[in-house]
């Protein structure tokens, strides 16, 4: 019973997002169609850190690395003069993004590798100044990754050719990445990936090998961050290293804290409606505000208010708060 | 079976065993005895290799010092840890399969049914309560998880630390009941380690005294009639 809800309630907003480029501005259509892609951000860091409890702090590495692959395909001429001189062809648009994937999975293996054995608070502040470091790479290799301004992949080279098209695109992408996820969440792999959460020395005593399946859920979470960059960049058809940055860390852990850790349902939930408070509905709030009553104010100080009321009121997130109001 | 030779134990620099010699046999049942600090614990986790040792310790010949915690789970133990530390917030269900994950021919859904459907018929009450989170349990219910859960990887030996500990009599003798059908349907060896004399009596064909980290008396049921005297004076 409980399956066939959540499948209807899915049917329906699908439903509901594929008709919905029919009735707002085109604006409004590009940016949702880039908050779908986001929703891919948030639901693979919730794989590592809402479902294994490895607070990974560092999770834009991989969206900037899979974006910067993917870009960088698209554009071989930037890598004249590098070791990668080789890659002459741009790859197809879908390729890319797998590619992107997978270039930021390997990435995953290796840092996974060295920090996961890593225990409590060190995981987390190694994984935190890791986005430090590959910022840096874009400045001082600023002929390849194109510095501070980031570069441009060419018209030809966007997920459609128009911004409805893009939308479409991105929904799908979004709707398969986090059905996977889904899947892999709810199965056997999952349920250890919860006992890692729940009690790590109980889970070794239960037979788990706790750093195997710590690294599984890592090389899960960046390969799907580095799908959703490279899509980003083939969405907005743009690299820069915003996709590395601070911000967008913290953005991803609010959605995702805001939404239900661990629960996938939640970080889109927080995701969709985070990424557009911030980019939309948010930025006339703050206008108003800071025009009529003279405050300094950004979104950044109401996004964090509102975690604090989320905290207060619904602890668990806005999934679980929703969830046990149907239960009651 | 289990074989431990010369075993020293430490927490960093503390010593807990000293040089402690103890067998299992095939199906047979062993408690280990002994007051509070005496390293009836250690014991056990030093067997699961969350302990820093020195000595030996050998199942079926295999050397457990050589493996990794997880892989002497894999190579046939199982333990029941002491405080009855579960999965709080899973389910029944998901405990009892989270005890099966070391093997892998132990995971198909067939044969994770048949084992869980064993449990239930060793623990009814269990059944009724499969999908009942195991934080919402009382403490004899979540025993009695404890148990199952070590019992899913179908060990050659089982170890229970302190099964009895804060459970009412009626229950113990549940769970007595529970390890004796255990030992005989399975022929699983037991290692108990209990401070609840008439439990190990009740369930164990031998028996060690452990005190201070050192083993002062050992020997069948039967030898140590007047065990009760014996635990008492140490």
């Amino acid at each position: 019973m409980k399956a066939v809800i959540t499948v209807l309630v899915v049917l329906i907003l699908s439903a509901l997002a594929l008709v919905l480029p029919e009735y707002l501005p085109e604006a409004f259509v590009y940016l949702i169609g880039l908050t779908f892609l986001f929703i891919i951000l948030a639901v693979s860091w919730d794989v590592m850190v809402g479902y294994t409890g490895q607070v990974n702090l560092g999770h834009t590495v991989f969206v900037g690395v899979g974006a910067y692959t993917a870009a960088l395909l698209q554009t071989p001429e930037r890598l004249q003069g590098t070791v990668l001189e080789f890659i002459s062809t741009n790859p197809p648009i879908l390729l890319s993004i797998i590619l992107g994937g997978l270039i930021a999975a390997l990435i995953g293996f290796v840092i996974g590798f060295i920090t996961l054995r890593l225990k409590g608070y060190y995981f987390a502040l190694v994984t935190a100044v890791l986005p430090l470091v590959f910022i840096e790479s874009v400045y001082i290799w600023s002929d390849v990754f194109g510095g501070e301004e980031g570069f441009s992949i060419g018209l030809g080279n966007a997920l459609a050719d128009t911004t409805t098209g893009k939308y479409y695109v991105a929904f799908a992408i979004m709707f398969i990445s986090v059905v996977i996820m889904l899947l892999l969440v709810k199965s056997p792999l999952g349920l250890k990936f919860r006992a890692l959460r729940e009690d790590q020395e109980l889970a070794e005593a239960a037979g788990i090998d706790t750093v195997r399946y710590k690294l599984i859920a890592f090389l899960i979470s960046s390969f799907f961050a580095g799908i959703g960059g490279a899509a980003i960049v083939h969405y907005r058809i743009t690299a820069g290293p915003d996709l590395y940055n601070i911000p967008l860390m913290l953005l991803i852990i609010l959605s995702t804290v805001v939404g239900g850790l661990g629960t996938i349902y939640g970080s889109v939930i927080g995701g969709f409606f985070i990424y557009l408070a911030k980019n939309w509905w948010l930025r006339e709030v703050i206008d108003r505000i800071s025009k009529v009553y003279h405050v300094p104010i950004n979104d950044e100080i109401i996004l964090y208010a509102i975690l604090i009321v989320i905290a207060i009121f619904l602890p668990e997130g806005v999934y679980h708060g929703i969830k046990k109001k149907i239960q009651k | 079976m289990l074989k431990i030779k010369d075993l020293s134990a430490f927490y960093d620099k503390a010593q807990i065993l000293y040089d402690l010699n103890l067998k299992v046999g095939e199906s047979e049942a062993v408690a280990v005895l002994g007051p509070n600090g005496a390293g009836k614990s250690t014991l056990l986790n030093s067997i699961c290799g969350i302990v820093n040792v020195k000595g030996g310790i050998e199942l079926d010949g295999q050397n457990l010092l050589k493996l990794k915690p997880h892989d002497r789970i894999r190579s046939g133990i199982s333990i029941c840890p002491e405080g009855r530390r579960l999965f709080l917030n899973m389910s029944v269900e998901d405990n009892l399969i989270l005890g099966a994950t070391s093997k892998k021919h132990q995971t198909s859904k067939k044969s994770l049914e048949k084992n869980i459907e064993y449990i239930f018929s060793l623990f009814p009450r269990l059944k009724e309560r499969r999908t009942q989170t195991v934080k919402t349990m009382s403490g004899g219910e979540q025993q009695m998880v404890a148990i199952g859960r070590a019992l899913m990887s179908k060990p050659k030996l089982l170890m229970l630390d302190e099964p009895s500990i804060g459970l009412a009599p009626i229950v113990i003798n549940g769970i007595a009941d529970a390890i004796k059908r255990i030992k005989e349907e399975l022929n699983v060896s037991i290692l108990l380690v209990e401070q609840n004399i008439h439990l190990a009596l009740d369930v164990a064909d031998r028996i060690y005294i452990l005190v201070k980290g050192k083993v002062v008396k050992e020997g069948t049921v039967e030898e140590l009639h007047d065990l009760e005297e014996k635990y008492l004076e140490v």
